[in-house]
């Protein structure tokens, strides 16, 4: 579904990843830990749309994206929730819902209550945990067959972050593959199937299935 | 209430309404996309040499209308397309450019019209008795369609999708982008929906202002006087604004000169943005 071959990419002059290459497939969680700073984010704007790639190549379902506007992207498929500004902070609850095409919360109504309770506040005057589960909700409620997360965990409670858990399986079970940044190891340990750590400006640490272990995850990210 | 005081009233509305459609323009451009047009008097010029531009042609006047919408429409998509889209968040070359815009715009104004000043017909004479006193009818008209055009606008930009999509991109450009709305092509949108308001305030108030290549100086400055007080960037500041503005000015006219009308609203405009740069209505 999405893979990147041999990409490059940063801040101007500036390459915060390196020839990095990976592969997901739809129904897959992809995990990515790595301190701050190791290019976590970047990542995460690079298959949005934000940034381009200096080199390498970047396809989704064979399609190559690398000049595709991220409006396009989202239209494709691909949706994104930013580690930060992951609301529109001067629209109500319920806006920032309807930008997605959903006015029904399904599930996500049923597991994030608060949300439901909100839909006349603005995001805006919402606390750090509260706006976090919203842009994880907007993300999740997109028509997307991609969603990437970039530190969605950050700052929630541990109660939310089960219900996180419970609704990234279940858009895994209807075939959405998920892109996962986590500095949280427990969570990237529950959901991915495949998991690859940054340091360095590359991959320092790939696990698939059974071989992704908490402790050697933890050992990388603290490299 | 007395004859004067009704009048004084009417006049004060008048002052206010004909403010808050010149003003309109400039505050959606900049409200939306941070670009301090200051070419919007130009736009307003524009606007109403289409009324010159109609009676040359030998057009029913009603023709001035959808000659403005295409005059004004068809400048406003080639400066966006040509400058302004390539200034986005870069407010002070924007400024630049845009004056410098408004400078070629009088220019070639004059060139093709001359600098004489032009007098165009009031489309709807006569008088309208209110009671105790007769208003120009065409002016109670005015007051009544912007009071209209006003309340819908506002309706329109907080509960239609592309009023919560614009207010999206505003907020969070980089999301409403990452949530599939095109930024690009809604900002060329808001740009040439502002200059056609502009456009449009000078094709409306044509009729009782001297139109002539330097006309678009002082709705400018008008307008940016009314935002400075009201707070820039939104609906809710530029109805605040307006109000002390226009009200202001036609205060003192009527009580002292109009010199002192202008230097009133002069005056507030330097306290405004020495001690409360951010208006009366602050941006949520």
């Amino acid at each position: 579904m999405l893979s990147l071959r041999d990409i490059s990419v940063g801040y101007g002059d500036t390459l915060v990843l390196r020839d990095v290459s990976l592969a997901l497939q739809p129904g897959q969680v992809l995990g990515v830990i790595g301190r701050n700073g190791t290019g976590k984010s970047t990542l995460a704007r690079l298959i949005g749309g934000e940034l381009r790639p200096a080199t390498g190549q970047i396809t989704l379902e064979g399609r190559d994206i690398a000049a595709m506007p991220p409006w396009v992207r989202a239209r494709a498929g691909i949706a994104v929730m930013p580690q930060t500004d992951m609301v529109f902070d001067a629209l109500t609850v319920a806006e920032n819902l309807a930008l997605m095409g959903r006015v029904d919360l399904g599930e996500a109504g049923e597991r994030f209550p608060r949300i439901t309770e909100r839909l006349t506040q603005l995001a805006g005057s919402m606390s750090g945990g509260e706006r976090k589960i919203l842009g994880f909700v907007r993300a999740m409620l997109a028509p997307a067959r991609l969603v990437v997360l970039d530190e969605p965990s950050e700052g929630v409670q541990a109660e939310n972050i089960a219900h996180m858990q419970a609704l990234v399986a279940a858009a895994r079970v209807r075939g959405v593959a998920v892109v996962l940044m986590e500095q949280n190891i427990a969570m990237v340990e529950a959901l991915a199937d495949v998991v690859i750590g940054l340091d360095s400006g590359g991959i320092i640490y790939h696990a698939t299935g059974d071989q992704i272990d908490r402790a050697d995850m933890l050992e990388a990210i603290s490299l | 209430m007395t004859e004067t005081a009704l009048l004084v009233l009417l006049n004060l509305t008048w002052q206010i309404a004909a403010l808050a459609l010149l003003a309109l323009g400039l505050a959606i451009v900049f409200g939306l996309l941070r670009i301090l047009n200051m070419a919007h008097g130009e736009f307003v010029m524009l606007g109403a040499y289409a009324h010159v531009l109609t009676a040359q042609l030998g057009l029913p006047p009603l023709m001035a209308v959808p000659l403005c919408l295409a005059l004004v429409g068809l400048a406003a998509l080639l400066v966006e397309r040509l400058v302004v889209r390539h200034l986005y968040d870069r407010m002070f070359d924007s400024l630049l450019a845009t004056w410098a815009l408004s400078i070629l715009m009088r220019e070639a104004v004059e060139l093709v019209w001359g600098r004489a000043y032009r007098n165009v017909a009031l489309p709807v004479e006569g008088v309208t008795e209110l009671g105790l006193v007769g208003y120009p009818t065409y002016r109670l008209l005015v007051i009544a369609a912007i009071a209209g055009f006003f309340l819908v606008l506002w309706v329109w930009y907080r509960r239609s999708l592309t009023g919560v999509r614009l207010r999206a991109m505003v907020s969070n450009p980089a999301l409403a982008r990452a949530s599939g709305i095109n930024t690009a092509r809604l900002s060329a949108m808001a740009f040439v929906t502002g200059c056609l308001c502009a456009g449009m305030a000078g094709l409306i108030l044509a009729p009782v202002m001297a139109v002539e290549p330097n006309m678009g100086l002082d709705a400018l400055i008008r307008s940016f006087f009314a935002l400075v007080v009201g707070g820039l960037g939104t609906l809710e500041g530029l109805a605040i604004g307006v109000a002390v503005v226009g009200g202001l000015q036609a205060g003192l006219s009527a009580a002292l000169s109009q010199t002192a009308g202008y230097l009133g609203v002069l005056i507030l405009a330097i306290l405004f943005l020495w001690r409360r740069p951010d208006g009366i209505y602050r941006r949520r």
